[in-house]
Parts: structure tokens; C-alpha cells; sequence
């Protein structure tokens, strides 16, 4: 990953916070008692821009709506919904470089797993492109991999027949699907998965990360444990009437 | 027509009718898709239409400029003209039972009169017992002025068929305007009204201490907020404080109700009057002895007086834009408040 400049310190008060463009992406630059942090400009909720919103040296929080998240590490806190993109930061000579952090490190079921695993698991798998419309994955066949989105926005269907049941969809960099694939058993897809916008996703095949976790147990121990997280969720939403 | 939404978790299936808004289709089936002011000027009830086809009455919508795609629609105002499928940028759960959704009726105005200057207080008469929760609004659509606005009803009752309402004289607005010109005329005015609407609510099994900050007419909710509390004797278990900020000592209404107030709960409630534009009279201070009163803006008078209590309360906000941003500056950075303990209804 490259270091991108973004500004001079200067140019950012002090215990406050300035937004910037980057390539056509707005990126929020904070300064909090020496300490500068980098996340996107930008509102995962509402879209509107954050540099509007509050900032007390710790917590952000968005005007609109009042979501809010620690800068530190973009995890949210109180009332938002999901976590904000964050930037690896460094300050040379008053310089403030960004560079993004990879998808894994946005995953939530991998996140705490040593930077050098990671970037292991992130060689397993390949970016693949997909264009809107097309679908990753059809409902029914076997699960072999799991995917990370990069960018773009992918849907999940579920065809009963007479029917179609949306079953919702994912859009931040670093949400996680197809996760059916780390099940002991040769499981099968629950739902199909249409690109609704071109999108770019780590498809990484479940039985390379199998290996992985028979190596070093702990990472495929805290793994596991992240996805009950989400097993329970979805059976949460099932039991609230997917109908 | 079919319409689905797809929310970030699950997607939903609901009948909608061309003459009535996504928002408001939705709201009735029972869904808690996300709105504000549902009347075309926050941005929040914005969707991704992905199929289908749909009317747009009021392509001028002040929520419009939040919109970021060309596909981008407001589901207060759109209506289908096709089955359609719209996504929309979050989570969305079926709403709870304890939410009356939204209903179509017919009201006449009984009753205007002006209370304050610039303040007219003015009384519905609906065709159908209205239901609502304290702190709720409704919108008021009139023969000759263009689209719905909306206003919080000032009364509580369970099964009201007279609402009342507050209104602010705006030099362009369009209802306010039409009310204004010619009160008794308007008097046997029939309206469209829909409602209830708005998440600011207030029941007693909150059971926390209240804090009210308003501004001008947005002192509406406040007051059905303070009568329902009233009512079932609240305040003799928890505290509650009112802030109401006027710009002038002469702009102050509903006074004598809150002097009232405070005499049957002297303990646990308090009132205080702030003005931000000259310090209060003499003359209002002895005519109200049970009530404070404050020079200064309404919010840090607010923050003043209860401090770090706020964290621990449910605090309440309704006001002009101005007024609710500062208070929620003051009270989220200075006050430490936290966001799930404030609510408010967005109308900018």
C-alpha cells in the first residue's frame, strides 16, 4: 500500500478536523493533542460530510443523525449502525500521509489477527471484478469461497419459487459474505448474490483458509468465535420474518 | 402496486396505493422505514429506486439537494406509478406494536387566534378519533397553498377528535402566510390532515427524569409532552425541566399554563424563560412568580441550570434549525450527553 500526502499539519486546527479531496474522495483529517487520525469524509449512513459534524478529541459524531465512532479505529459507538473507514496515519515534517488499511483489517471477523496473517489470508484470494447485474454466486450451489467487498454494493436474493425474497445487502469496504463456505459440512448457498452496482471483491476459497486455520489454531479459534456473531445476527433477522 | 424495500439487513413486501407517498404506504404496513419531517425537506426517508417507476409532485424538495444519485428519490413525496423496488441506506425493522401508524382524516379549523406576536394558536376538529403519542406531529395540507406542513400537536388525550396547534409567522411561508392574512376567515376551512408522525415521543415507562429545550413554536411538543406527564402524576417520581426561549420578554406564550404547572408540582418541575434578546422584564417576573427567567440563548441557559444532570435525563429538543444544532453541540461536546438520551425531529 503507498503512502498518499494529504495536507500539512498546519492546515488543520487544532483539537478540531478539516475534510479533503482525494482523487474525488472526500478524506476527514483530525488533530486531537499531537495526535493526527484519517477516515473517510464522508457519512456511511446518510452521506452527508462529517467535517460539519462534532469532534471532542476522541468521538466523532455526525451531525445529521448523531452517529459517532472512535477516530482511533473507526468503531462505532451509541446509535451508528456500522463502522467508519479509518487510515493508517504518519507525520513527517509537518506532512500528513494516509494509507489505507487493507479490507481485512475492515473485516469484522478477522479483526485482531496479527497484520502479517492478514496479509496471508489476503494472498490466498484474488480481486475479481464484477459488473451490475452480475451475479457472484447463485442460490443452491455449493459454497467454496468467502468474499470481502472492496467497492460496489452487492444483494442478496432468496428465490422461493412463486416469490422473490430480498434478504439485504452489503456495501462497506470490508463487510464479509458467502461465509457458508467455513461450515464442516459441504454447505450450500442460502441466497443468491447480484452485483447492483460494478463491484471489486476478495474472493478467498474457504478450503485455503481451512489450512490456514489448521496452522495456527488461535486465529481459527477467534474466527469462529466472530462468526457465531454473525450467525446469530442473521438468525435474528430470519426470526424477526424474513417472511 | 407491490413495492419492495431493501434495507441493509432484509427487504420488505408491502400494497401501495399511487395516491400515497412510499413513506407513508410503508409506515402503514407496519415498517419503520426512516423519515423526519416526512415532508420533503430533511433528506432522511432518501432511497435508491432500482426498479420500477414513480411520481415526484415537488421535484424542488429542499431534502432533494441531499440526495447523491440521479436514481435518488425522497419516499415522503414519491409515490408509484408502477410496481417498484427501492433500496434504502441503513437497517429497518418492522415497528413496534406500541406505534400508531400514520392514517389519512379531514379536519376543520374551529378556532385561530393569535397568542403571541407572530405565534397564532389555532384548533382542528377531525373526522376520526386521533390517536398520538406526546410529542408527535401530523401534517396539514390546505385547499390553495401548495404541498403539506407540519406541526406538532400542543394537547394530549387518548383519542383526541381537537387538535391543537401552534404556528409561527414566516414572511414565505406558504400555510403561515394563508393563516395569517385573514384568521377569521380561515375559521370552518376544511384540511387534509396525516398523522400521527415523529420518534420524539414521550411515554412514562421512560422513567427517567426530563429535560425540554425549545424554541418559539417548537414549544408545541413540549406542551403535550408536560400535560401527559402531568396527567399521570410523573412528576411526583421523576424531575422535569423546561427551557423556552423567546427573543423578547413580549414573544413569551403559554406562561400562565406553565406557572400552573409548576404550582401543582413545585418539588420536581421547573420552568425557566429565556430570552435571547433582552433580559426580561420586570413586569413578567412578578406576574409569574413560579417561573425562571433567563437572558441569554435557550440551550445554554439549558446547559447552565443542569449541567451534567443532562447525562442522566432524557432530553427533548424542537426549535428552528439554529436552536437545535446548538443544543446538541452543547449537549453531546460540553454536557458528555449521549445521543440515544436526545431526542428531536429534524425540520430544516
Amino acid at each position: 500500500m503507498t503512502k498518499t500526502f494529504i495536507c500539512k499539519t498546519q492546515e488543520v486546527p487544532e483539537n478540531g478536523m478539516r475534510g479533503f479531496d482525494l482523487n474525488g474522495k472526500r478524506i476527514l483529517i483530525l488533530r486531537s493533542n499531537n495526535q493526527v487520525f484519517a477516515s473517510d469524509g464522508i457519512c456511511p449512513h446518510q452521506e452527508v460530510l462529517l467535517e460539519e459534524g462534532l469532534f471532542d478529541g476522541k468521538v466523532l459524531t455526525c451531525h445529521s443523525h448523531l452517529w459517532q465512532w472512535n477516530v482511533c479505529n473507526g468503531d462505532a459507538i451509541g446509535l451508528a449502525e456500522t463502522p467508519l473507514d479509518t487510515y493508517q496515519v504518519s507525520v513527517v515534517d509537518d506532512s500528513v500521509y494516509i494509507e489505507q488499511r487493507s479490507i481485512l483489517e475492515l473485516c469484522a471477523i478477522f479483526s485482531g489477527l496479527a497484520l502479517d496473517l492478514l496479509a496471508r489470508i489476503e494472498s490466498a484470494g484474488q480481486y475479481v471484478n464484477f459488473s451490475a447485474g452480475e451475479a457472484i454466486y447463485d442460490e443452491g450451489v455449493l459454497a467454496k469461497d468467502i468474499y470481502i467487498l472492496d467497492t460496489g454494493r452487492v444483494e442478496f436474493i432468496v428465490d422461493r419459487g412463486d416469490r422473490i425474497i430480498y434478504s439485504g445487502y452489503v456495501h462497506n469496504r470490508g463487510e464479509m459474505f458467502g461465509w457458508a463456505t467455513l461450515m464442516e459440512s459441504n454447505a450450500t448457498r442460502l441466497a443468491k448474490a447480484t452485483c447492483t452496482e460494478a463491484a471489486r471483491v476478495l474472493k478467498i476459497p474457504g478450503e485455503s483458509l481451512q489450512q490456514l486455520f489448521d496452522e495456527v489454531p488461535t486465529a481459527g479459534l477467534l474466527v469462529t468465535r466472530r462468526l457465531w456473531i454473525e450467525a446469530v445476527r442473521q438468525l435474528a433477522g430470519a426470526k424477526h420474518g424474513n417472511q | 402496486m407491490r413495492v419492495v424495500v431493501n434495507a441493509r439487513n432484509r427487504g420488505f413486501e408491502f400494497e401501495a396505493s399511487p395516491d400515497e407517498s412510499l413513506l407513508m404506504s410503508g409506515l402503514k404496513a407496519g415498517i419503520a422505514l426512516p423519515y423526519e419531517c416526512a415532508t420533503g425537506t430533511c433528506g432522511t426517508c432518501r432511497a435508491t429506486l432500482l426498479e420500477g417507476n414513480i411520481n415526484d409532485p415537488w421535484p424542488e424538495a429542499p431534502g432533494r439537494k441531499l440526495l447523491k444519485e440521479a436514481r435518488d428519490v425522497l419516499m415522503c413525496q414519491c409515490s408509484p406509478k408502477s410496481d417498484c423496488r427501492v433500496e434504502v441506506p441503513g437497517y429497518a425493522y418492522h415497528a413496534d406494536a406500541s406505534i400508531r401508524p400514520p392514517q389519512q382524516s379531514r379536519g376543520v379549523i374551529r378556532t385561530a387566534a393569535m397568542i403571541a406576536p407572530d405565534i397564532v394558536s389555532f384548533e382542528i376538529e377531525t373526522d376520526v378519533a386521533f390517536n398520538f403519542d406526546a410529542g408527535q406531529f401530523a401534517t396539514i395540507e390546505t385547499p390553495g397553498v401548495e404541498g403539506p406542513r407540519a406541526y406538532s400537536m400542543v394537547n394530549y388525550e387518548r383519542g383526541a377528535k381537537r387538535l391543537e396547534f401552534v404556528i409561527k409567522r414566516k414572511p414565505d411561508g406558504g400555510f403561515s402566510e394563508w393563516l395569517f392574512s385573514a384568521l377569521d376567515l380561515r375559521v370552518g376551512v376544511e384540511v387534509n390532515m396525516v398523522g400521527p408522525l415523529g420518534k420524539a415521543i414521550f411515554h412514562p415507562a421512560l422513567s427517567s427524569n426530563i429535560v425540554c429545550i425549545a424554541g418559539g413554536s417548537g414549544i408545541a411538543g413540549m406542551m403535550a409532552i408536560l400535560r401527559r406527564a402531568m396527567d399521570e402524576g410523573y412528576f411526583k417520581q421523576f424531575r422535569g425541566d423546561i427551557f423556552f426561549g423567546v427573543r423578547r420578554s413580549a414573544d413569551a406564550f403559554f406562561l400562565d399554563q406553565f406557572n400552573e404547572a409548576v404550582e401543582k408540582f413545585p418539588n420536581n418541575l421547573g420552568v425557566t424563560i429565556a430570552t435571547s434578546d433582552e433580559a426580561p422584564s420586570t413586569a413578567l417576573r412578578n406576574k409569574y412568580p413560579r417561573l425562571q427567567f433567563s437572558e441569554g440563548f435557550v440551550h445554554q441557559v439549558a446547559l447552565q441550570n443542569i449541567g451534567s444532570k443532562a447525562a442522566t435525563a432524557m432530553t427533548y429538543l424542537a426549535g428552528p434549525p439554529p436552536l437545535v444544532d446548538g443544543a446538541l453541540r452543547a449537549l453531546i461536546m460540553e454536557a458528555k450527553v449521549r445521543p440515544d438520551r436526545i431526542r428531536y425531529d429534524k425540520f430544516n
